[in-house]
């Protein structure tokens, strides 16, 4: 609908129905929790057609991530469930909290990063455990590869992908 | 000649030297490098001497590509999913132009891919029609960009969410004035694919193909310290983000309502009164404000 259809009367009437949600849900928050912590945090299924249940229900990850459903729709909860994760880099875990990195604001620094996987550069700082020679050389996480043209491969990569699907190349994929 | 300079200078020159995205002679012969040690590429045997196996620039280049290394591996560790769907040797590929226009510059790598999404936006191929596989790159960037910061970022835990006694204060004849404090880790997402789908799948091992593209309206926040996000419908997304670019409850509301169905008052209304009280129940709001207040 336009602007133009709401007529004042309408108007007040949406306004009236928007606060009213909103007074009763922060009564709800504060049934929820107790009246302290923050209340339950989701999301209407699309549309909004179906009230949400109060409280949802965490599903354990089993990488890392989390699930948890409301009101019948799923509603993921995504990344970084499991705690002190910061990318594995972090200075502040153990730093207190429910979490330690969650919150803490950009935690994540290099100073306390190690070599990946088990060469033998681990803990050496740079690279080698002899100066001047590069024992992880050739394995890996210590080989830079050439620049090239990032874009070029990208289409190589995912023509082959659409090519494999029996989808056209070039072309947008068909809408769902 | 070495023995003369400080340890900090050449700690400093190292430095520059090092993170090049060119690589060490070029490093040695910027202008960076330059103010610190005044040498150019054939003279880096002055600083570093050789080894038995290795040349200067070779010894040097182990720390260069370490260092590249380290901020690739960083970055995919970022952007799980989109190393999936681009392949780890791509990814290294637009990892390493990225960090070429946009180095790392802080001491923390949680800005390191801060503009990872922007990068793939600016480069993105003009030949290939719209919503195209790299705008399923983009979409996907963007959406692991903002997991990253909504988990950085501040979040609810600690903060008061909206109470009742600040809604019991607001006049009835000032309600569609009233503005809204959204919660500072409540973020929307717009885009042409369903990434949140394809990132929950990479995130349990499997292996996604490529989806069609489908709008997708992403709602994101966190709760005890757990990122989430819900699909919301397009008149309660435009809703929420005419609240987060600051409108009034009545400009939000008229907003959304141009989204609506004609005959729709009453179904609109209904799904308002849902909407808002899911929002302040789920802690979405910490505040309201009226003008002049």
């Amino acid at each position: 609908m336009k602007k133009t259809d709401l007529s004042r009367r309408d108007f007040n009437r949406l306004s009236m129905a928007a606060f009213g949600g909103v007074v009763a849900g922060t009564f709800a928050g504060c049934a929820d929790d107790g009246g302290g912590a923050p209340p339950v945090t989701g999301s209407t299924p699309a549309g909004g057609g179906t009230e949400p249940a109060e409280g949802g229900e965490a599903i354990e990850p089993a990488e890392g991530g989390g699930t948890t459903t409301e009101g019948g729709t799923e509603t993921a909860s995504l990344l970084m469930g499991e705690k002190h994760v910061c990318r594995g880099l972090n200075m502040c875990k153990g730093a207190g909290g429910e979490n330690a990195c969650a919150g803490a604001g950009a935690c994540a620094t290099l100073a306390a990063h190690e070599c990946a996987g088990q060469n033998e550069c681990k803990g050496q700082g740079g690279c080698g455990a002899t100066p001047g020679e590069n024992a992880c050389k050739g394995m890996g996480s210590c080989a830079v590869p050439l620049k090239d043209h990032a874009w070029g491969k990208a289409r190589k990569n995912f023509e082959a992908a659409m090519k494999a699907a029996g989808k056209e190349v070039g072309e947008a994929p068909a809408a769902a | 000649m070495a023995g003369q300079r400080s340890l900090t200078q050449l700690q400093r020159w190292m430095q520059e030297v090092i993170t090049n995205p060119d690589g060490i002679v070029a490093g040695v012969e910027s202008s960076t490098a330059r103010q610190k040690i005044d040498i150019d590429g054939t003279r880096i045997e002055e600083v570093i001497g050789r080894s038995t196996r290795l040349g200067s620039a070779e010894r040097l280049a182990v720390y260069g590509n370490a260092y590249f290394a380290r901020l690739i591996e960083c970055l995919g560790d970022e952007f799980p999913a989109t190393r999936f769907a681009l392949g780890e040797e791509t990814f290294q590929t637009f990892a390493l132009g990225y960090f070429e226009q946009s180095p790392s510059t802080s001491y923390s790598l949680g800005f390191l891919g801060a503009r990872f999404p922007q990068y793939l936006i600016d480069g993105r191929p003009a030949d290939i029609p719209k919503p195209g596989w790299p705008d399923f790159l983009i979409d996907l960037a963007t959406l692991e960009r903002a997991y990253a910061e909504v988990f950085d970022g501040l979040g609810p835990e600690k903060l008061t969410p909206l109470q009742p006694e600040a809604l019991q204060a607001i006049p009835i004849e000032l309600i569609s004035e009233v503005r809204f404090v959204p919660a500072p880790s409540l973020r929307l997402l717009e885009a042409s694919f369903a990434v949140h789908e394809y990132f929950t799948a990479v995130r349990q091992s499997q292996s996604p193909e490529i989806p069609a593209p489908q709008e997708t309206l992403l709602v994101i926040t966190r709760r005890d310290y757990v990122v989430r996000r819900g699909i919301v419908s397009r008149p309660e997304f435009e809703l929420l983000r005419a609240i987060l670019d600051g409108n009034s409850l009545g400009a939000a509301i008229e907003i959304a309502a141009e989204e609506q169905p004609e005959g729709t008052n009453d179904d609109f209304a209904a799904n308002l009164s849902r909407w808002f009280h899911h929002w302040a129940s789920a802690g979405w709001f910490l505040n309201v404000e009226l003008p002049n207040s």
